[in-house]
């Protein structure tokens, strides 16, 4: 009888440590995945071409096996293989640097947190957004570093990477707010959360 | 007496299955976008208003119509304007509030298209934006992403929940504490 009580509290206790990591996994990746990630071509529209120079997946490679970018396409048609797609141009009612929308089929707004992704938007905004009175980005004036890290960032969303929690305290590509960031390239945190989505 | 059984059988399932889908097309299916938006970010009320057009507490005066724009699902709002803290609309205004998501009607039923990373506004509530204008339209969009909306009046305790942000978005202690102690005065 006390055998049966044990092993209901031990029951009761790994579904409450269960449920707080649960929460906490929250922050770190969304639930939907490729159903391969390896190999993830990146295709560049003509519009957002002049950006070439700071479109670099290549860093997200070699974290895991599992993840795999192996060329960027530009321009013309779009590859029957392309699975990642970058637009650039002036987003309406938006006062956003970029958006990143995982698709679960390739119609429009059918892009569930969850399934089996087919293909992700990258959508880059032309518009001008101000950052304090004397600060102000725009992707289309913006030097090569901080594109490319723009570019990073949202790739780490492509391959179902969430933004970091507030006051993370260690550095990460995937910080909500990065523009002020000193590096363009992911963070050995923006790795381990890859692993822990991907395996190693 | 077979075949009136039978008929009886598809007259069941018929009634239930439309019922269903009744339900189905009256009751929105909620479901949540994986889509994530890199916002400026502010870090001080007095930036986000800087980078603002307008900063107002409006009521929700109607309910939001959902349309197609270049792709994406955006929702528009009727507000009226109750407070001006900067810009040129004036109390008793009306104004159009455009938010990303919204609802999509399938033959399937009704979806409400929700983000992860923002609570769309509520009928019948009160809220302080910061906004931009789109070009001289009437349509106005938040300043700072999620950041760009709390409710009115603005709450002491600044919970997830009290302010209606997503769990996985969070509050910015430093930030609203700053727009608490700019606004919410009186
Ligand atoms: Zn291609
Ligand atoms: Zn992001």
């Amino acid at each position: 009888m006390k055998k049966k009580l044990l092993v209901i509290l031990i029951a009761i206790l790994c579904i409450t440590v269960y449920s707080i990591l649960g929460v906490l996994a929250c922050t770190e990746f969304f639930s939907g995945s490729w159903p391969s990630a390896n190999p993830l071509h990146v295709h560049v529209d003509s519009s957002a071409s002049a950006f070439t120079q700071a479109i670099n997946p290549f860093c997200w490679n070699y974290k895991t096996s599992k993840v795999f970018f192996p060329s960027v396409h530009v321009g013309g048609t779009t590859c029957s293989s392309c699975k990642v797609f970058i637009k650039y141009g002036f987003l309406p009612y938006e006062n956003v640097i970029a958006i990143t929308q995982n698709y679960t089929s390739k119609t429009k707004i059918d892009s569930w947190m969850s399934g089996s992704w087919v293909k992700s938007v990258i959508s880059i905004n032309s518009r001008q957004v101000m950052l304090s009175p004397t600060t102000s980005f725009e992707f289309g004036s913006a030097s090569n570093f901080l594109r490319q890290l723009v570019i990073v960032h949202e790739l780490g969303h492509t391959l179902g990477l969430k933004h970091q929690i507030l006051y993370c305290p260690e550095s990460s590509i995937m910080w909500r707010n990065p523009i002020n960031s000193s590096f363009n390239t992911p963070r050995p945190h923006d790795a381990n959360t890859l692993v822990t989505k991907y395996g190693p | 007496m077979s075949r009136y059984r039978c008929l009886i059988a598809i007259g069941i399932v018929l009634v239930v299955g439309l019922g269903i889908l009744a339900y189905r097309h009256i009751v929105p299916t909620i479901t949540l976008t994986s889509s994530t938006a890199l916002y400026p970010g502010y870090d001080t009320a007095e930036n986000m208003e800087y980078a603002s057009e307008v900063v107002v507490v409006v009521s929700v005066v109607g309910k939001g119509k959902s349309k197609d724009v270049n792709d994406w699902l955006y929702t528009f709002t009727p507000l009226k304007v109750e407070r001006v803290f900067k810009g040129d609309l004036l109390p008793g205004e009306r104004i159009e509030f455009a938010e990303r998501g919204g609802y999509e009607r399938k033959v399937t039923g009704l979806y409400f298209i929700g983000r992860e990373d923002y609570v769309h506004i509520k009928q019948n509530s009160s809220y302080l934006l910061f906004l931009i204008e789109e070009g001289d339209t009437g349509i106005y969009f938040t300043t700072g992403g999620p950041e760009g909306k709390y409710v009115w009046p603005l709450p002491q305790e600044a919970t997830a929940e009290n302010l209606e942000f997503t769990d996985c978005w969070g509050v910015d202690l430093d930030l609203y504490n700053s727009i608490l102690a700019r606004y919410g005065g009186n």
